[in-house]
């Protein structure tokens, strides 16, 4: 196992405080859970294109984190305006 | 034994541990407010912890570059999000005010003369204050 897949593994344990945030709360605190939760996501897949030595891997990473930033925004304005 | 290894798993370390610390710093704080601060530190601190090691362990320049792209995507977006996130939360909260009202306010009879104004900055009671039109 590679030093790569090692750290890929530590932030795999990392998203399981974020899932419990999500999982319960309010809705507000679900959003930082979520957002926190995209960020380890794409540290993660990094971590695995790095290991796998697949640079097309990192396209994946970098559109997760596009998307969830547009996906914060939206959640956001949603929860500021109707909820 | 080359130096590589060892400063790429030092990087690495740091950077699982920071982003560790913060998820639990998310699951331990009871505001919305104080959890989105441990957003921070995996965006921009974790990131180019990563990219630091990418640098040193490839030598393509097309990974690197990748890398370092989403590394500065997530810690210039996340400054945006947690921005848009606290505003919801603090209208979530009751906190932020709904809409912004004036300072001072003139009051009308019904004849269209101004009797007065009033401060709508709140009191002692919490209630606006009116002083007399002078």
């Amino acid at each position: 196992m590679t030093l790569w897949l090692l750290a890929a593994l530590g932030f795999l344990v990392a998203l399981a405080p974020c899932a419990v945030v999500v999982l319960r709360g309010e809705a507000v605190d679900r959003l930082v859970g979520l957002e926190m939760g995209a960020v380890v996501l794409v540290l993660f897949m990094v971590c695995v294109a790095e290991s796998e030595h697949r640079i097309a891997f990192y396209d994946l990473a970098l559109a997760l984190a596009l998307l969830s930033f547009g996906g914060a925004l939206v959640f956001a304005r949603f929860l500021e305006r109707w909820l | 034994m080359s130096a590589a290894p060892v400063v790429i798993a030092v990087l690495l370390f740091c950077a699982v541990a920071l982003t560790l610390c913060c998820t639990v710093g998310v699951l331990v704080m009871r505001d919305p407010l104080q959890r989105l601060h441990y957003l921070a530190p995996p965006a921009s601190v974790s990131a180019f912890l990563i990219v630091a090691a990418v640098l040193v362990q490839e030598h393509s320049w097309q990974s690197a570059t990748k890398v370092l792209l989403i590394a500065f995507v997530l810690s210039l977006m996340n400054g945006v999000a947690a921005h848009a996130t606290s505003r919801a939360a603090l209208v979530h909260m009751g906190t932020a005010r709904p809409c912004e009202l004036p300072e001072r306010i003139q009051i009308i009879d019904e004849t269209g003369a101004v009797i007065g104004e009033a401060d709508m900055s709140p009191g002692e009671k919490g209630v606006a204050e009116v002083k007399p039109w002078h």
